[in-house]
């Protein structure tokens, strides 16, 4: 059996509360669901990967909390699918800049649940991987999970948004270069980069800072490689081409 | 002509005068031979009383060690000459007399004939003419033993014809001398070429350091040639020459490497520089009070000079090596050349590896100034380049300035247009309770009289908002309008924070604008269908990506890769003032054509920090 959609459902209002559940279960989908009456509780439990899809309420405890929570989520996670549920349609800006999928209105209606529903099945069942041999095992990860690459005492860590997996002796860095796409870069004997989850390049120490702040260095002689590759990766990231 | 490539083919000019005269001096020693003429004789072997001690037979060339301080030495020789034959004496500065027969011929280095800050004679080689008497003779010299030096040194004694006696110092010393007097010249002229440089406004000092230390070296080899002594006979002035030379030659050189490698770690340098300033100084206080001579500090000297090299070859590696200075590559032969030739210098004074001193500084010398003419040549270059690059980035900038300043006027009327917009939206409320008020009073002609009001009063429907940012979002809006005029499909994507320093706002309006109005003329000059105009853009870590793509006709002029103004000489001041704005924000741009779409991708770095 599929593994079931991993959804959290971020609510204040009893009622809605009830409404949305009621839809999911509806959709006869497999689903596991978490639901949190706050957003500071959603955060804490909060970790990238961990969630395939969030219901998230614009205003919670008439404030705005939403939007907030929603950016913080997807600076740790540009893979999980957001849904606003809401009462205005103030916020749609917002909503396109954190690439929020779906903007229910409440009350919420069973079919558009079920579309964000399945989009997040979809999207999960489709995302690209990369298969590696971890503890004697091949295992598929998701390429975009995957923050950096490093040699480090002749094995090879792959650094994910959910932690540090080390692969089995045999495998080099030489022989998954070849497998990755191009937002991938080669930046140093001992790294690859997923160009995706760079907060910055600082030309100084000859580095890229990663979204969760480890540093990823850089050989002197592909500094002006890494940067023409990490400004391509930014440009086509905000024209919507994927690399 | 450019002054570049007058430095050129000055250098070149200067090599193949080298080249010539070497080539001269060489074919120079193999003259006419006659036997007669050709002949002369050597004295090795004379008789040596030395004052209030030993004597004895004694072979030359002879070193005496350990006597006291003006101690006198006669050596005396018997020779068979015909008449007008020519006496060859030297003297390492001790005071000399020759007697021939008992009568006196010479007598050199005696107190008042040399400058009184020296304490002994300078070093000398004289050339006497024999007494028109021929058949046996007794030769008599006396050396009084020097007070600055430890040693007495006695030279081969020569007799023989003029010709012969000065060809044979040509064939020893015709080489060094002939060298020495062309690195003079290098150095004169590249100092006067330096100084033409420096009055014409470009205050470039390497070929003047770089000439003076042609010039210096040349000296110190021409003081040192015995050459010199016979055919320029001031022997106080060539001792002076070499003196100053070897104290003076360390500071053009370290100017040199100063200026032309410009080290990022400057400190050891400076510090050699100061440790010969300071060396300078004193050894000249000693010289010139008389405490002490000169030649009892040379082994310092020795020291100070392979110093400075050591310091010289350490920066070069530190800034090559940590640094990677582009300079310090070119400066790398010419350095291995000087250091190599130097210490076998220094090893010759010690040594005699060479018949004459200064050889092999001299050829090292002359390779090192050839290949630091050429760094100089192009440090030159470099910095002609750089201030031409300078003057025209200043000119951008200027434009560029006056560019954004209109456009924050502009922008800054397009937002208060749109807040006029906003305000009579607003009034528009107010309006309809006047006319609901009408309504309920059922007054029509009233009625009909306000909204003929309101119709001239009322501005067009209201635009829906592009972003978040009331400025970016005034900007864009404007532009979306001018382009909808112009027939392009328009969509766009932005994703602008509404809460932003109001320099950084004023900023991306600037980019915005830029980039819209491109592409809005772009479509508008277009005859085509398909017009189009995409405004994408992306935040993420505080970085705002923003890419607008259009459709365009024609051909873009483009050079060096850069694409020119379609409206005006040079490059697009809009896409330079976009890429400037850019790079102010920690982020760059980057225009590309493909296909018939212009694509524009900036990206800005919203927070400060980060590199």
């Amino acid at each position: 059996m599929e593994t079931p959609i991993q959804i959290a459902v971020c609510e204040d209002v009893p009622g809605d509360v009830e409404r949305l559940l009621h839809c999911i279960d509806e959709s006869g989908l497999p689903v596991a669901c978490r639901v949190f009456t706050d957003c500071a509780a959603l955060l804490a439990d909060f970790a990238p990967g961990k969630y395939d899809l969030i219901f998230l309420d614009i205003y919670m405890n008439d404030v705005q909390q939403g939007v907030n929570a929603a950016a913080s989520i997807r600076e740790l996670d540009a893979l999980v699918t957001l849904a606003f549920t809401t009462v205005s349609q103030e916020h749609a800006l917002e909503s396109y800049r954190l690439k929020v999928f779906a903007y229910l209105e409440k009350p919420v209606q069973a079919r558009d649940v079920r579309e964000v529903l399945e989009h997040a099945g979809d999207r999960r069942r489709n995302v690209p991987t990369v298969q590696l041999l971890i503890q004697g095992k091949y295992q598929d990860i998701p390429l975009q999970s995957i923050l950096y690459f490093e040699c480090k005492n002749h094995a090879v860590f792959v650094n994910t948004l959910t932690g540090v997996l080390r692969t089995s002796q045999t495998v080099k860095l030489g022989d998954i270069e070849p497998l990755l796409p191009d937002c991938f870069f080669r930046c140093h004997n001992s790294y690859i980069a997923n160009l995706r989850y760079v907060k910055e390049l600082d030309r100084e120490l000859k580095l890229f800072r990663m979204q969760n702040d480890d540093p990823v260095y850089i050989r002197r002689q592909s500094l002006g490689r890494a940067l023409r590759a990490y400004e391509q990766q930014l440009f086509a990231l905000a024209r919507g081409e994927d690399m | 002509m450019t002054k570049r490539r007058a430095g050129i083919v000055l250098l070149s000019v200067l090599l193949l005068l080298a080249l010539f005269c070497l080539i001269g001096a060489y074919a120079a020693s193999f003259p006419v031979e006659t036997e007669d003429e050709s002949s002369y004789l050597y004295i090795h072997q004379v008789d040596c009383e030395i004052d209030g001690g030993a004597s004895g037979r004694l072979a030359l060339p002879a070193r005496l060690g350990g006597l006291p301080k003006r101690t006198a030495v006669t050596l005396t020789a018997r020779i068979n000459e015909p008449p007008g034959r020519y006496l060859l004496v030297g003297t390492v500065s001790a005071p000399m007399e020759v007697f021939m027969n008992g009568n006196p011929l010479l007598s050199y280095g005696q107190e008042g004939s040399y400058p009184a800050f020296f304490n002994d004679p300078p070093i000398a080689l004289i050339l006497l003419s024999l007494p028109p008497s021929s058949g046996d003779m007794t030769l008599t010299i006396r050396y009084l033993t020097p007070g600055q030096r430890a040693a007495l040194d006695i030279p081969v004694i020569r007799v023989g014809t003029e010709r012969a006696l000065v060809r044979y110092q040509l064939q020893q010393d015709g080489f060094l001398f002939i060298f020495s007097l062309v690195l003079i010249c290098i150095g004169l002229i590249m100092t006067v070429f330096a100084l033409i440089i420096i009055c014409k406004k470009h205050p470039d000092l390497s070929f003047l350091w770089l000439g003076l230390f042609a010039f210096l070296a040349g000296t110190w080899g021409f003081g040192e040639c015995d050459l010199s002594f016979l055919l320029f006979p001031y022997p106080a002035l060539l001792h002076v020459m070499v003196f100053l030379s070897i104290l003076l030659i360390p500071i053009p050189f370290l100017h040199f490497g100063l200026l032309v490698l410009d080290p990022r770690e400057p400190r050891p340098m400076r510090l050699a520089l100061w440790i010969n300033y300071l060396s300078l100084a004193v050894a000249l206080w000693l010289q010139l009070t008389g405490c002490m001579d000169f030649i009892r500090f040379l082994t310092y000297f020795q020291f100070v000079l392979i110093m400075n090299l050591a310091v010289f070859l350490f920066s070069l590696l530190l800034e090559r090596l940590k640094y990677d200075n582009p300079a310090a590559r070119r400066f790398g032969p010419g350095i291995v050349i000087l250091s190599v030739f130097t210490i076998l210098e220094i090893l010759n004074y010690d040594l005699r590896l060479a018949g004459s001193f200064t050889f092999f500084f001299q050829l090292g010398v002359l390779g090192f100034v050839f290949s630091l003419g050429i760094v100089g040549g192009y440090y030159v270059r470099d910095s002609l380049r750089t201030a031409q690059e300078n003057e025209r980035l200043e000119y951008q900038i200027r434009a560029m300035n006056l560019q954004q300043a209109l456009q924050r006027q502009q922008f800054q009327k397009i937002a208060e247009n749109e807040a006029q917009v906003e305000a009579q939206r607003h009034d528009l409320r107010h309006h309809l309770a006047v006319l609901w008020e009408l309504y309920e009073q059922d007054d029509r002609g009233k009625l009909r009289n306000y909204l003929e009001a309101l119709n001239h009063r009322l501005p067009a429907g209201g635009r829906p908002r592009l972003c978040e940012n009331y400025a970016v979002n005034a900007v864009a809006t404007h532009y979306a309008g001018l382009a909808k005029q112009a027939g392009a499909e328009v969509a766009v994507n932005l994703s602008v924070p509404a809460d932003l320093p109001p320099e950084l706002e004023s900023d991306l309006c600037i980019i915005i604008g830029n980039l819209m109005e491109n592409a809005v003329e772009a479509c508008a000059r277009m005859t085509g269908e398909e017009r189009f105009i995409h405004v994408n853009s992306r935040l993420q870590y505080g970085v705002l990506t923003i890419a607008v793509d259009n459709r365009f006709e024609g051909d873009l002029r483009r050079q060096d890769g850069v694409f020119l103004s379609s409206k005006r000489e040079g490059e697009g001041i809009g896409l330079s003032s976009v890429s400037a704005v850019a790079k102010k924000h920690g982020g760059n741009a980057e225009f590309e054509v493909r296909d018939t779409v212009f694509r524009a991708s900036v990206y800005v770095r919203l927070e400060p920090g980060g590199s």
